[in-house]
């Protein structure tokens, strides 16, 4: 069962002088398994649409279902935070606990879990992010490294075993391979486990490599979803929106401009390569 | 280019109180007056205990570190050294220590002494370079990021220094706010001629520097244009790094044989160079 | 997202209240409390709440501003208002039922005291919404500056004020931050008892104080780049001035007290 998003509108502080619509009549589905890419300018909304996903923040107007449950629902709050993990924009901000296994058991044993599956899934989840717990389960989360806080804390929403997995910028601030290993366990989670991935990000690059479909949202409205080839098609309306573009995609535009006609709009530098060195193979 | 050292590291070595780990291993470098030079590292690499050594945060364990000649280790020089070399930190919200954008500005110069009507004009002169000045009296904390960091170098600017250090500045910025605070600098280097030290995760903000260090694991592993130092892939990789996506294409062009130059390492250089190719 | 604290917060403007002296404005403040304190019956209230009005005129304040500023304090104005109800004596009975009894002295002293706190906050947000932040640690500073011969540090307390007025609204926004990302998590801050939720704000609090010290540590870094060594041998952009409306202001509002204390004095 997926999550549902139907007309979806919040506004901010409503009925007072400081009334801020942040979002207006948004309808979004999210399906089992599926990677959603969210892009968008800065204040464009996106923060205010993925906390909705989890009840976080409650729409002003329409609806927001999760497997069927409607976040406006009190008593299903819990469930519904259960089923959509969410990792805020630097996560390792939100440790606190003496121990990383206590840290990641919060979780775990806010959802009434007993001592023994919540270990369970600590371990489990330390794995996934590649800490060893071996190494790391007694250590203090304040004397890791930026990047082992950044996996500590992500192994404390995993140890919830979501079904979605909701992503603020999950590679903000890392540096290279940081960047790689944190995507490479996003797409494996998705993988091994099925799980519905939303991630909104500043890196085209990475939306265009992993996303099934890209939502870009435009002052608080969704402008358009589709398939990466689809959303990097219309290029010229993202720049408007002062969005970037695929690296692969920028060339394609560039090359077009010098009289290079490509046809497809390639948003992959492996697939634009191919293309750029079969051209040269044909000329010769 | 002028040739004249305005930073100069003889071999450094730097340790934390209380840390077992070496943070600095033997370090010589200069940085000329004028130049744009990246500082490019993995996470944990240095290269931020490196720039708090160049304006005498951190002082060396061992060797010996001079700005315009002046060692940072004696005392007197500090605030001359502080003056001469201002540093851009990565939090945009940590370092703008008053409330009102013109306030935070005048800031420097108020520590320095200078006279009331002089900090006026300087704060009104650093908010037009920065193009902030429409926002002198609002409250920073409701800005963006990229112009959160850009009152942060006209709170430098107004202290008229000579080095501008940017330490992972545009790390926490959205890719408008890293552009809007990388042409700033750019152009300061351009028309102002100011010394311009960028420490970066962002391969791609190297390229627009006219000397790349590379530091790893506490050393400096590398030094060149970013031409020589992107070119050097296996010792990159060795250092936890990747080289810009358009340099890893053209080598993937050359390797199939498309005759591209070595230069293009940015999109536009690219497409010339492809278009060229295709075309010929 | 929390923008309706209208405490500490201020309106940038050009009038009469906005251009006073800092300094000025402080000692007003000072004899203006005085004021609200020397009163003690509720119809020589009506000075002060006509003095009130005048300076939000002045100030162009909107009466919005006023309201919003007695917003956060609405549940301290209820108790303070039920408490004197019932904790005062009196003999006119207007009410009683069983052991509850309502009395005119009750009332009027309920009132009076909710109307004293009122004109309190009102007066003193007058004061923070015509004075910008670094104005008014200056005219702290200024003012507490004689002490300094006795080691007062009157410099490092204005940097602290100026430095947690500019904190206050990063703080908040980083408050709202970690307590979501706890409540994604399945934490619970509405139900249990008091010491349940208190206990439930530890996962809140400690990331709050633990970013609380990098950002001192990082600012504390920035201010020493940017050549801060103390109040020693530093100037200032603005510097302060008294003119001819300082004084007038501060006639009038002593005219007003002494007018006070004689009407208190005189048996009406």
């Amino acid at each position: 069962m997926p999550i549902v998003i139907e007309q979806l509108s919040h506004t901010y502080l409503p009925g007072s002088a400081l009334a801020y619509p942040a979002l207006s009549d948004i309808t979004l589905t999210v399906s089992d398994g599926e990677f959603l890419g969210v892009i968008g300018h800065t204040g464009s909304g996106k923060s205010t649409l993925i906390q909705h996903f989890n009840g976080l923040l409650l729409p002003t107007s329409g609806s927001v279902h999760v497997d069927g449950l409607d976040t406006r629902e009190k008593k299903l709050r819990k469930q519904i935070r259960s089923l959509v993990g969410m990792v805020f924009q630097y996560p390792e901000y939100q440790l606190f606990e003496e121990t990383v296994e206590r840290d990641v058991a919060f979780g775990p044993k806010n959802m009434g879990l007993d001592d023994a599956e919540a270990a369970t899934r600590v371990s489990e989840a330390l794995c996934l992010v590649g800490l060893d717990p071996a190494e790391f389960a007694e250590k203090s989360p304040f004397e890791l490294s930026g990047g082992e806080k950044r996996r500590a804390a992500l192994a404390g929403i995993l140890a919830m075993r979501p079904k979605y997995l909701v992503l603020d910028e999950p590679m903000a601030c890392l540096d290279p391979r940081g960047r790689r290993e944190i995507l490479a366990l996003i797409e494996s989670l998705r993988r091994d486990f099925g799980t519905g991935i939303v991630m909104v990000s500043h890196s085209m690059d990475d939306v265009a490599m992993y996303a099934d479909r890209i939502a870009v949202l435009d002052k608080g409205s969704l402008y358009l979803v589709g398939s990466p080839e689809e959303v990097f098609s219309r290029g010229a309306e993202l720049i408007e929106m002062g969005l970037n573009l695929p690296q692969a995609t920028q060339l394609v535009r560039a090359l077009r401009k010098r009289g290079v006609p490509i046809e497809h709009d390639y948003f992959r530098m492996d697939e634009l390569t191919k293309e750029l060195v079969g051209r040269w193979r044909h000329e010769r | 280019m002028p040739s004249e050292a305005i930073i100069k590291l003889v071999n450094v070595g730097f340790q934390y109180a209380g840390s077992e780990k070496t943070a600095l291993k033997n370090i010589s470098l200069s940085i000329k007056k004028g130049e744009v030079v990246a500082v490019v590292g993995h996470n944990g690499s240095g290269k931020s205990t490196l720039c708090k050594l160049f304006n005498a945060l951190l002082l060396p364990a061992e060797g010996t570190v001079t700005v315009d000649g002046m060692d940072t280790s004696a005392e007197a020089n500090l605030l001359e050294i502080r003056r001469r070399v201002g540093m851009v930190f990565q939090n945009p919200d940590n370092q703008l220590v008053t409330t009102i954008v013109e306030e935070d500005v005048g800031f420097g110069p108020e520590n320095l002494g200078v006279p009331p009507a002089e900090i006026r004009a300087r704060v009104d002169a650093a908010l037009g370079e920065v193009e902030m000045r429409d926002y002198a009296e609002k409250a920073s904390h409701a800005l963006s990021g990229g112009q959160k960091q850009r009152v942060a170098i006209a709170g430098l600017l107004a202290m008229q220094p000579e080095v501008l250090v940017l330490d992972e500045a545009t790390a926490m910025l959205d890719p408008r706010g890293r552009e809007e605070v990388l042409s700033t600098v750019l152009k300061l280097n351009r028309e102002r001629g100011m010394t311009v030290v960028m420490i970066t995760q962002f391969m791609e903000e190297a390229l627009g520097a006219d000397r790349v260090f590379v530091l790893h694991d506490s050393r400096l592993v590398m030094e060149g244009t970013p031409r020589e130092v992107f070119n050097e892939r296996a010792l990159l990789e060795e250092s936890r790094l990747d080289a810009p996506a358009f340099v890893k294409l053209r080598d993937d062009l050359l390797a199939a044989g498309l005759p591209v130059s070595q230069d293009a390492m940015t999109c536009d250089a690219l497409a010339d160079e492809i278009s060229r190719a295709l075309t010929a | 997202m929390n923008a309706n604290i209208t405490l500490g917060q201020f309106l940038p403007g050009d009038s009469a209240v906005h251009r006073l002296d800092p300094r000025t404005k402080i000692l007003l403040m000072v004899v203006y409390i005085a004021i609200v304190f020397v009163v003690k019956s509720l119809t020589v209230f009506l000075l002060p709440v006509v003095l009130l009005v005048v300076m939000f005129a002045f100030a162009h304040v909107p009466a919005s501003y006023f309201f919003s500023s007695l917003k956060p304090m609405r549940w301290l104005l209820a108790f303070m208002f039920v408490i004197n109800l019932f904790a005062t004596t009196g003999d006119t009975i207007l009410f009683q039922w069983k052991f509850i009894r309502l009395t005119q002295e009750a009332l009027l002293q309920a009132a009076f005291m909710t109307l004293r706190l009122i004109l309190l906050v009102a007066g003193t947000s007058i004061l923070t919404l015509t004075t910008s932040p670094i104005a008014l640690t200056d005219g702290l500073e200024k003012l507490m500056s004689p002490l300094r011969k006795l080691h007062f540090p009157a410099h490092e307390l204005a940097m602290m004020m100026t430095i947690a007025l500019r904190f206050i609204p990063t703080l908040m926004e980083e408050t709202d931050r970690i307590q979501k990302a706890q409540m994604a998590r399945g934490a619970d801050f509405e139900s249990g008892n008091i010491f349940q939720r208190a206990k439930s704000m530890i996962p809140v609090l400690v990331p709050l104080f633990v970013s609380a010290f990098r950002r001192a540590d990082e600012l504390a870094m920035a201010m020493e780049s940017r050549c801060y060594h103390g109040g020693e041998g530093r100037t200032r952009m603005r510097e302060l001035h008294f003119h001819w409306r300082d004084l007038t202001a501060t006639l009038l509002l002593l005219l007003v007290l002494a007018g006070i204390v004689v009407w208190e004095k005189l048996p009406l």
